[in-house]
């Protein structure tokens, strides 16, 4: 009975690749604009003029405080009824994307004001502009303490990907929701999902790990 | 566990920490739901949510309390040990009660971390809260109103609980001054 099971499984293999392939494009996009709209949050976080600051708090509170299912229903159920139908990629795109930006405007944040003040009221002493200071004394100090937990969030944005597949994108996990009922096996089935889930996880955690020691081995 | 010098107990603890950390919590839930019952183990919805969840935190959990038992002073172990005290005493009345209060503002963040994943235990048909929302729209069709409900639901849960992390944070401030 296994080894029948076995062997549909290994037929469906391709289906799962290009789920696979589903998951990691979508991930990809959204974490390159993810990143994006993270750090130009996370600068305007900084920012102590224009209420800019509170409104970037607010988004990623809001963000963060609300579970990534209902964003995602949110985003492709409620816009409709204001006229804006998107098809299920770039409304699962959209929503990983302002999903991954608020937490990663938090990181970027935390890392410009882990920057002492004095370096930057030295840079004003020496004559540089807002965005000169930012670009060279504020930024190539603050990314030590933001590349390691920015690493962890691609971690965590490849995982919530998965949840893109209730909306009907067929992603790994989707793919393995439709192989299950055809092959009721379903320790092997989400196994295969979780080794494919676990070989892009895995390398990005330990290259979290080993920045975070690099960095803290620098700083002594 | 992770920092237990038995090498069997510390694989053991790693292979679940890590396969746990690096699967999402929702290929997790299937696995239990699709894949319980071919081991004729018969759960309902509700006790296979449970068990994903509690899992799925467990994991991290375990690595927020590894990463406080770390942040004590090895000092401290030695002079323990010093004392006479054996293992089991060492880690009861003096590593835990000094890593415990680092890691409280932690395992906060994880609790909120964990009430939000709770709402994909909805897609094993659990009628919780993201369920009520996606019932609200589907049968009565008032997505709008069923989705902002519940999104305002888990702020209220995550404000509540993030102001509890700053309340414990400022008293860690406070002890140590």
């Amino acid at each position: 009975m296994i080894a029948i099971y076995f062997k549909g499984l290994i037929h469906t293999l391709p289906l799962f690749l290009k789920g696979l392939w589903i998951t990691i494009l979508v991930s990809g996009i959204s974490l390159v604009a993810g990143t994006l709209i993270g750090f130009i949050c996370g600068f305007l976080r900084t920012v102590r003029r224009w209420g800019l600051s509170r409104l970037m708090g607010a988004y990623a509170d809001y963000m963060r405080g609300v579970p990534f299912l209902v964003h995602i229903f949110i985003i492709y159920f409620i816009l409709p009824e204001i006229g804006i139908q998107l098809e299920p990629f770039p409304a699962a795109a959209i929503a990983l994307t302002v999903y991954a930006g608020a937490y990663i405007s938090e990181i970027v944040a935390a890392g410009i004001l882990s920057v002492p003040k004095g370096q930057s009221e030295a840079a004003t002493a020496y004559g540089l502009n807002a965005f000169q200071r930012l670009r060279y004394i504020i930024f190539p100090q603050a990314v030590r303490v933001i590349l390691p937990p920015l690493v962890g969030e691609y971690v965590l944005l490849v995982k919530d990907s998965s949840i893109v597949s209730v909306i009907g994108l067929t992603d790994v996990t989707r793919v393995g929701w439709l192989t299950v009922q055809r092959i009721p096996e379903g320790l092997m089935v989400f196994g295969l999902v979780g080794i494919l889930y676990f070989i892009i996880c895995y390398p990005l955690i330990h290259l979290s790990h080993y920045l975070e020691e690099k960095v803290s081995y620098d700083s002594r | 566990m992770r920092l237990s010098r038995r090498t069997i107990f510390k694989k053991i603890a790693g292979f679940y920490i890590e396969s746990i950390r690096s699967t999402p919590l929702l290929a997790q839930l299937y696995f239990f739901y699709f894949g319980l019952p071919s081991l004729h183990i018969n759960l309902n919805e509700i006790q296979t949510g449970i068990l994903a969840l509690s899992l799925n935190s467990g994991a991290y959990v375990a690595e927020i309390v590894r990463a406080g038992i770390v942040s004590i002073p090895e000092g401290q172990m030695e002079a323990a040990t010093a004392y006479g005290l054996s293992y089991l005493q060492r880690m009861r009345y003096i590593i835990l009660p000094q890593a415990l209060g680092v890691t409280i503002p932690a395992l906060l963040g994880q609790f909120i971390v964990l009430v939000k994943d709770s709402s994909l235990v909805s897609l094993i048909s659990v009628l919780e809260l993201t369920r009520a929302g996606q019932l609200m729209a589907s049968e009565r069709f008032m997505p709008a109103e069923g989705f902002f409900t519940v999104a305002a639901f888990y702020l209220v849960i995550y404000f509540a609980l993030k102001y509890l992390s700053t309340l414990w944070q400022r008293r860690l401030i406070y002890r140590e001054q």
